[in-house]
C-alpha cells in the first residue's frame, strides 16, 4: 500500500468507517425529527415567506442536480475515451452522481407543501410546466445513472466480492445471477457502457438545462429570465461535478484504499483548471450585459449581488470559488494532491454560493406589489434538513462505495492494479 | 380571449378616482372566502393571506407628495403565467376566463406564486383548518367556500361560488347567465362604487364601456398577460383626459 499517497494527518485513520457512518446517522435522525415538525405544522416553520417562496431547499436541489450531471459527464468521458486506468474514477463518479440525484429528489420533496401528493405531477401532468419536465428528466436520468453504475461496477463487484462467501448471495441478487467475467461478457459490458455514455451526455445537458429553465422561463422575473442561465448552469454543473469527482476519488483512496494513480488525479485537476474560466466568462458576460444596458429592475437584482445583501456570497464565490482554485491548480508547486483537494473543495463550495446568489436575489428584490422590506433567513428546520439530507447522501455514497470496493485491504488485495502503463 | 365566445368573460373595472382606500373590500373578501387570520408578526414577515389588498402607492417627492390607493387582487389574466407553470394543472383558467385553484390537487411547490408578476397568489404556511381557527369565529364561516389545508396555494376566484349560485338560478329560469347576475364580495361591499363587475364581452355591460375609457389601463400590460382587471387612472381634470 505504500505507493498509495495519503493526505497528511490521515495516515493513522482506523480502517473501519463505522464511526463516520454513525455520526451521519445521528444527524439524519435529528433531521427526521425536525421534518416531523414541518410535516405536521406546515412550511411556516421555515424562514420562507411571500415573496421569497423558494429558499435553501431549492438552492440545494439545483446544486445537487448540478453535481450529478457533472459527475455523469466525467464518467461518460471515461467510458467514451476507454481509459482503463480511470475506470475506478468512472465508478466513483457514477456513485456520486446517483447519490446526489437521489438527494436532489429529496430536496424537492422536502420543499413541497403537500409532499404526499408528489405523484400528482404524473397523474395530472401539465406539459407546459418546466417542473413536469424536470421530474421527467430527473427520473429518466436516475435510471440512466443506475444503469451506468451497474454495468461499470458489475465486474468490480464480482471480482472483489464474488469469491467472498459472506457477500456472494448479495452479489448474485444484485447482478441477477449474471456473474460471468468471461472476455465476451466483459466486452458486452463495455459496449453497453459506450452506448449509455453516448446517451448520457445529451442526458446530462437536458437534466441541468431543464433545471435552469424552471427559473429561466419565468417571465418578468429579472435575474432568472435570461437565456444565458442554462449554459451558465451547465458549466457550473461541469465545474462542480468534476471537483466533486476529484474529492470522491481522494476520499475513496483514503477510505477504501483504492489504487488510483496520482497522475489520474493530476489530469482531472488539469481539466478543472480549464473549466473554471469558462464559468467565469459566462458570469462576466451576464453581468456585463445587465450592467451596461442598465435596466432598472435588472440593476436592482444585480446591485444586490455585486454590492448589496448578497455581495459577501458573491465575492466569496469569486475569490474562493474561482481565483483560489485557479491559483492552486495553476502553480506547479501547489498542484499536488493536497492542493488539488483544496481547490476542488473550494470549487464545490463556490458553486454552492453561486446557486444561492443566482436563485435568491430575484425573489428578494423590492417587489413592486409588496410594500415594506423583504427578508429571508433560513430557519433551524431548514439547516437541519439540509444537514440531514447531506448526511443521507454521504451515507448512500459510502454504502455504495463500500458495497462495490469493500472496506480496506481485504478487497484491494484481490483487485487488479490500475496503472497508467497498460 | 377565451375560446368559447358564447360564454360570458368576467372582468372588473376599478376606478382609482373613486377608491378611498377604506379597505371594505379587503374585509368583505376575507369574510366571504374564509381567509385565515394572521398575527401582526406573521403579516410583517410576509405570511399574511389577503386575496385583495389595498396598496398605498407614494408618488412624487416632498412637498409634492401624493398617495394613491390601489386595490390589488388576482388580475384574472387571459394568458396567465401561473397556470402555465403549474405541474399538476391545479391552477387553471375556466371557459369564462376565471383563474381557479383546485386545492386538493395542489402539491404546494409554489411555482405559480413565483411566476405571478402581480404577487397575488398566497401560500398556506400554517395548519389553519385544524387548530388555529378561533372557536367563536367558526359560526361565521361561509359554507360555500372550502377551508384550505396547509401547504397549498390559494387565490382570488372572483367569488366563483357566487357564480355557481347565479348559474343555478339562471338554469332554473331557463336563460343564460347574464352580466348582472352576480358580483364578487369586494364589489358589493365597496361604499364608493369604485369597483364594477360584469361581462367584458357584452357590449351593453358597464364594465365593457368603462374598459374602453381613455383612463383605462391594465397592470404590467407589456408582459402580455392580458389581465381582466382594468384600472381607471385618477383623472387630472384636464381637456385631454376628459376627466
Amino acid at each position: 500500500m505504500d505507493h498509495v499517497a495519503t493526505l497528511p494527518g490521515l495516515e493513522s485513520r482506523p480502517r473501519s468507517n463505522a464511526w463516520l457512518a454513525g455520526g451521519f446517522v445521528i444527524v439524519l435522525a435529528w433531521a427526521l425529527y425536525m421534518y416531523r415538525a414541518q410535516f405536521v405544522s406546515g412550511l411556516g416553520v421555515t424562514g420562507l415567506n411571500k415573496p421569497v417562496f423558494w429558499g435553501v431547499y431549492i438552492a440545494n436541489f439545483i446544486f445537487c442536480v448540478g453535481l450529478s450531471a457533472g459527475g455523469i459527464a466525467v464518467s461518460a468521458l471515461v467510458h467514451l475515451l476507454d481509459k482503463t486506468e480511470m475506470k475506478p474514477v468512472a465508478i466513483m463518479a457514477e456513485v456520486m452522481a446517483t447519490s446526489f440525484l437521489v438527494l436532489a429528489a429529496l430536496f424537492i420533496l422536502m420543499d413541497l407543501g403537500q409532499p404526499t401528493r408528489a405523484l400528482y405531477v404524473l397523474l395530472n401532468a401539465n406539459f407546459s410546466s418546466p417542473l413536469l419536465w424536470d421530474v421527467t428528466v430527473i427520473s429518466s436520468y436516475l435510471v440512466l445513472c443506475v444503469a451506468l453504475l451497474y454495468f461499470s461496477a458489475r465486474g468490480e463487484l464480482i471480482r472483489r466480492r464474488g469469491a467472498d462467501a459472506n457477500w456472494r448471495w448479495l452479489v448474485r441478487i444484485l447482478t441477477l445471477g449474471h456473474m460471468s467475467l468471461s472476455p465476451a461478457a466483459v466486452k458486452w459490458d463495455r459496449r453497453l457502457l459506450r452506448t449509455l455514455a453516448i446517451i448520457s451526455i445529451p442526458g446530462a445537458v437536458a437534466l441541468h438545462s431543464v433545471t435552469a429553465w424552471i427559473l429561466g422561463l419565468v417571465k418578468g422575473q429579472p435575474g432568472w429570465n435570461t437565456p444565458i442561465l442554462a449554459p451558465l448552469f451547465i458549466s457550473s454543473a461541469l465545474v462542480s461535478g468534476l471537483a466533486g469527482v476529484i474529492l470522491a476519488v481522494i476520499v475513496g483512496r483514503q477510505l477504501f484504499r483504492l489504487e488510483v494513480a496520482e497522475e489520474v488525479i493530476q489530469s482531472l485537476g488539469r481539466y478543472l483548471l480549464f473549466l473554471i474560466p469558462v464559468l467565469m466568462y459566462l458570469l462576466f458576460s451576464e453581468f456585463l450585459t445587465v450592467g451596461y444596458s442598465g435596466t432598472p429592475v435588472d440593476l436592482e437584482v444585480f446591485g444586490d449581488i455585486l454590492g448589496g445583501r448578497f455581495s459577501r456570497i458573491f465575492w466569496f464565490d469569486v475569490i474562493v470559488g474561482a481565483v483560489l482554485p485557479l491559483v492552486l491548480l495553476g502553480l506547479p508547486w501547489t498542484r499536488n494532491l493536497t492542493g488539488i483537494a483544496l481547490a476542488s473543495l473550494a470549487v464545490v463550495v463556490g458553486v454552492f454560493a453561486e446557486r444561492t446568489y443566482l436563485l435568491l436575489p430575484s425573489l428578494m428584490r423590492p417587489a413592486p406589489f409588496m410594500p415594506g422590506g423583504v427578508y429571508y433567513t433560513p430557519s433551524l428546520v431548514e439547516w437541519s434538513l439540509m444537514a440531514g439530507a447531506y448526511s443521507f447522501g454521504i451515507l448512500l455514497f459510502l454504502a455504495l462505495m463500500g458495497l462495490i470496493f469493500g472496506n480496506g485491504a481485504g478487497g484491494a488485495a484481490r483487485a487488479p492494479s490500475y496503472r497508467l502503463a497498460r | 380571449m377565451s375560446a368559447d365566445k358564447t360564454q360570458p368573460l368576467w372582468g372588473m373595472v376599478i376606478d382609482l378616482d373613486r377608491c378611498t382606500g377604506c379597505q371594505a373590500c379587503v374585509v368583505a373578501c376575507k369574510q366571504e372566502n374564509n381567509v385565515p387570520f394572521s398575527s401582526r408578526e406573521e403579516a410583517a414577515y410576509g405570511r399574511e393571506i389577503s386575496w385583495i389588498r389595498v396598496m398605498a402607492v407614494t408618488e412624487g417627492e416632498f412637498p409634492k407628495v401624493k398617495i394613491r390607493y390601489m386595490p390589488l387582487l388576482c388580475q384574472q389574466c387571459d394568458a396567465p403565467p401561473c397556470t402555465r407553470v403549474c405541474p399538476t394543472r391545479a391552477t387553471y383558467k375556466n371557459p369564462q376566463g376565471i383563474v381557479g385553484q383546485i386545492y386538493p390537487r395542489c402539491i404546494g411547490c409554489r411555482y405559480c406564486a413565483n411566476a405571478c408578476p402581480y404577487q397575488v397568489k398566497y401560500f398556506n404556511w400554517y395548519n389553519w383548518s385544524h387548530f388555529r381557527w378561533p372557536a367563536e369565529m367558526r359560526e361565521s364561516l361561509n359554507p360555500d367556500v372550502s377551508l384550505r389545508p396547509k401547504g397549498v396555494i390559494e387565490k382570488c376566484t372572483f367569488c366563483h361560488h357566487r357564480l355557481q349560485h347565479a348559474r343555478e338560478q339562471a338554469a332554473i329560469e331557463g336563460r343564460p347567465v347574464e352580466s348582472t347576475d352576480f358580483v364578487p364580495a369586494c364589489v358589493s361591499s365597496c361604499p364608493a362604487r369604485a369597483m364594477v363587475f360584469g361581462d367584458l364581452r357584452d357590449p351593453e355591460s358597464t364594465v365593457h364601456k368603462l374598459a374602453a375609457s381613455p383612463r383605462a389601463f391594465r397592470m404590467l400590460e407589456d408582459l402580455g398577460t392580458e389581465p381582466k382587471v382594468v384600472y381607471l387612472k385618477e383623472g387630472e381634470w384636464n381637456a385631454t383626459t376628459g376627466g
